[in-house]
């Protein structure tokens, strides 16, 4: 059964349909990775998966249970919401990382404060997430004093932390210099490597090849066509992905 | 070096000029005084009031100012040939807008004080000013006298003659063996202190007979008097004291009225009844 | 210049402000827990709660002081609440700058990028921990100056409680000039009292601003 399971999700924003019904099923271990143009509703696809938008239509399944609403169809109280984000990561295009702690504590907040750990043992599973994302040096900075590489790992880091069951990556290297580009995706790689069911939209075709179990071309609200990195990159079936291809080598 | 001294030199003379103007801007003030013609040309004359005084001086339903002070000053006015004005103010600062030329009298019951004498030049007395106290209806078998208002609270009005009198009624209580006023609140209007005195926040309030008459009247069955409070005083109309020509017109206007009647006519309609007013300004201790 | 009304008049009007200092001590240590409890109350994801506090902001924001003041003294004892005159200011003040006290927090809060709440919500926190452990302590440099405007508000409005009999420094001012006939003098005075006691606050403002951590 697949770990995550998207069934014709529809998203409207103030009467433009965005996603007009999207299905998707991402299974245990998997990277999927979204390519397509802008404004062709990955990353709103993305953000309705933990709510951060809430679908008009369809449901998201993470194993068997609904997210975002009960089975009955009725929104879920705070409490439980807020429990359910918490199964899922999600890193940033701007990092966003909470401006007022240090690398260690901003990593070391979820699992205080959600998981409800103790504050030495969630101090103690951010270093080890950080030294994942190998930050180890730099736990006591504010995100100010680090540059844009190293406050994108500590947002993959602050997601590890949590041991989420699925990580969403909204184009995380979209807002970085060139030359940091590489230790980010070093990072998402290596979770990929390492059999974390991950859905990355990113822009990076790079990485794409290299790290995608499954590549997804997304175009106009719609899933175009999908496939393992070489059926859609080498041989891409619709005129539309080869239109998009295209472009991109030129 | 001339260029040196000379702004020196300014800034000297700048200097002193501001310190003058600031040490002067009392005396400053003080043109020479207003002559009759001066006022026969504005075609007015300006009068500081309080206008929540009944009945010497407050507002009618419409807006419009009404008294015995009204109807007096229209009568001298009227033999000048001139306006009166009425300009309310608060009452705390009459006679520092005075002296800022707001206007060129005051009325309202002024009432005599040594350290106003000082300050302002008075007319002859033109209305009684002696003090009465206000106290609930509910008190009136209980206080019957000021020595009942041993360990109450009194309400005063800023800058009112209770107000001047007050310490020198404490120091009568305590003399006579009791503890003296518990504590005294002063509001910046007489209204102010009588909605005190309806909710309990005071128990007694000083003002002059007659205005405590029309509270009676105008609030029948909530309040009471209690009188003989302090000694006799009366009110004069103030000028500034440069303004000579003008308090000595008012004198002859209000000595007139007393002989023609006029004072008696007025005294009837706004008080009902005739008041004993000397034909000096009292002397005061 | 007279100076010797100066020199009479500096220990009266000493215990004037002794009286102002108090009733505005009172009044902002009661205003600030107030306002600021409001204006978690205007981010509370409870709309009745959001739209009670608005009516509330609302309606101190839109009467002057000084009716504030005689509602609280004159009006409220028709029904049975009665405070004497240095409560009844402390209340007024207090009421009044809780109203504005809340637009500043919650407005500070707002101010934050969106972005924060968005990765808090993202870990699974909760509506109350994002506000007390993400948004506020990002918004203290940003209600500080505002906050110190409105404290500075609330000092100067207590000048209005002499009109309730309240013996603070202006009434104690009212009171020599309604003898002494000095008001350029006693004026002058007071308004250096004030001016001493806000230059207090304003410094003590800028110490917290310089010691908060930047970020």
């Amino acid at each position: 059964m697949p770990l995550l399971t998207i069934d014709r999700l529809c998203k409207r924003f103030d009467g433009k349909t965005i996603l007009p019904s999207v299905s998707l099923s991402v299974g245990h271990g998997e990277t999927v990775v979204l390519i397509g143009p802008s404004g062709s509703g990955k990353t709103t696809l993305l953000r309705c998966i933990n709510f951060l938008e809430t679908p008009d239509e369809g449901t998201i399944r993470l194993g068997s249970q609904r997210i975002g609403v009960s089975e009955s169809g009725r929104a879920l109280p705070e409490a439980e919401l807020a429990r359910q984000r918490s199964r899922f990561g999600f890193v940033f295009q701007r990092f966003n990382l909470f401006a007022h702690l240090s690398a260690l504590d901003n990593v070391a907040a979820g699992p205080q404060r959600v998981l409800g750990l103790s504050r030495s043992a969630a101090r103690e599973r951010a270093l080890r997430a950080l030294e994942q994302v190998h930050l180890a040096q730099h736990v006591g900075k504010r995100p100010a004093q680090l540059s844009g590489g190293q406050q994108q790992r500590v947002a993959i880091a602050r997601a590890l932390a949590m041991e989420p069951d699925v990580i969403l990556f909204d184009e995380p290297t979209s807002a970085l210099d060139p030359e940091l580009v590489q230790e980010v995706l070093d990072v998402i790689r290596d979770l990929a490597s390492s059999r974390m069911t991950m859905v990355v939209v990113t822009h990076e075709m790079g990485f794409a090849r290299n790290a995608a179990h499954r590549v997804v071309f997304m175009d106009g609200g719609s899933i175009v066509e999908q496939g393992t990195p070489s059926e859609v990159f080498e041989h891409p079936r619709e005129e539309r992905t080869r239109r998009f291809l295209q472009h991109l080598r030129t | 070096m001339s260029e040196r001294f000379s702004r020196r030199h300014f800034l000297q003379r700048a200097g002193a000029g501001a310190a003058l103007l600031v040490a002067g801007l009392p005396r400053l003030a003080l043109a020479a005084g207003l002559t009759l013609d001066e006022i026969k040309k504005a075609g007015v004359l300006r009068i500081g009031c309080e206008a929540t005084y009944p009945p010497l001086t407050y507002r009618d339903t419409s807006g419009t100012m009404i008294g015995y002070d009204v109807d007096l000053a229209n009568a001298f006015c009227r033999n000048l040939g001139v306006k009166a004005e009425f300009i309310d103010t608060v009452w705390s600062g009459v006679i520092p807008s005075l002296y800022t030329k707001k206007f060129d009298l005051v009325m309202s019951s002024l009432s005599y004080t040594a350290e106003r004498e000082k300050h302002v030049d008075f007319s002859v007395p033109y209305v009684e000013a002696s003090q009465a106290m206000l106290i609930r209806a509910s008190d009136q078998k209980s206080v019957t006298s000021l020595t009942a208002m041993n360990g109450k609270v009194l309400g005063l009005k800023l800058g009112s003659p209770g107000q001047i009198l007050e310490p020198r009624l404490d120091a009568q209580l305590k003399s006579a063996g009791g503890t003296g006023f518990k504590e005294v609140k002063t509001f910046d209007d007489h209204p102010a202190a009588y909605m005190a005195l309806a909710e309990g926040k005071v128990d007694g309030v000083l003002n002059t007979l007659p205005t405590l008459a029309l509270v009676l009247k105008n609030a029948p069955g909530r309040y009471a008097i209690v009188k003989g409070i302090g000694a006799d005083n009366w009110a004069g109309i103030a000028a500034r004291t440069d303004d000579t020509a003008l308090i000595a017109f008012v004198d002859q206007q209000l000595h007139q009225f007393k002989s023609d009647g006029t004072l008696h006519t007025l005294q009837q309609k706004w008080f009902g009844f005739d008041m004993h007013l000397p034909d000096a300004i009292p002397v005061l201790s | 210049m007279d100076w010797s009304i100066i020199v009479m008049a500096m220990p009266i009007l000493a215990v004037g402000l002794l009286a102002t200092l108090k009733v505005c001590l009172a009044a902002i240590a009661i205003g600030i827990v107030l306002g600021f409890a409001l204006g978690f109350g205007a981010l509370s994801r409870f709309r009745a709660v959001r739209i009670a506090v608005l009516a509330y902001v609302d309606f101190v924001r839109g009467t002057p002081l000084l009716v504030q003041i005689f509602l609280v003294y004159f009006a409220l004892p028709v029904i049975g609440i009665n405070f004497d005159e240095y409560w009844a200011g402390v209340i007024a003040l207090s009421l009044n700058a809780g109203g504005f006290i809340c637009e500043i927090v919650r407005a500070s809060m707002q101010s934050i990028d969106r972005g924060q709440t968005e990765a808090a919500q993202s870990i699974g926190m909760r509506h109350r921990q994002i506000i007390l452990h993400v948004l506020f302590p990002q918004a203290w440099r940003r209600i500080l100056p505002p906050l110190t405007n409105e404290l500075i508000s609330l000092i100067k409005g207590s000048a209005l409680l002499s009109a309730i009999s309240v013996y603070e420094l202006t009434h104690a001012g009212q009171e020599i000039i309604a003898t002494y006939f000095s008001p350029f003098e006693i004026f002058l005075l007071i308004a250096l009292y004030y001016y001493a006691l806000i230059s207090a606050l304003a410094w003590l403002s800028r110490y917290l601003e310089r010691r908060l951590p930047q970020f």
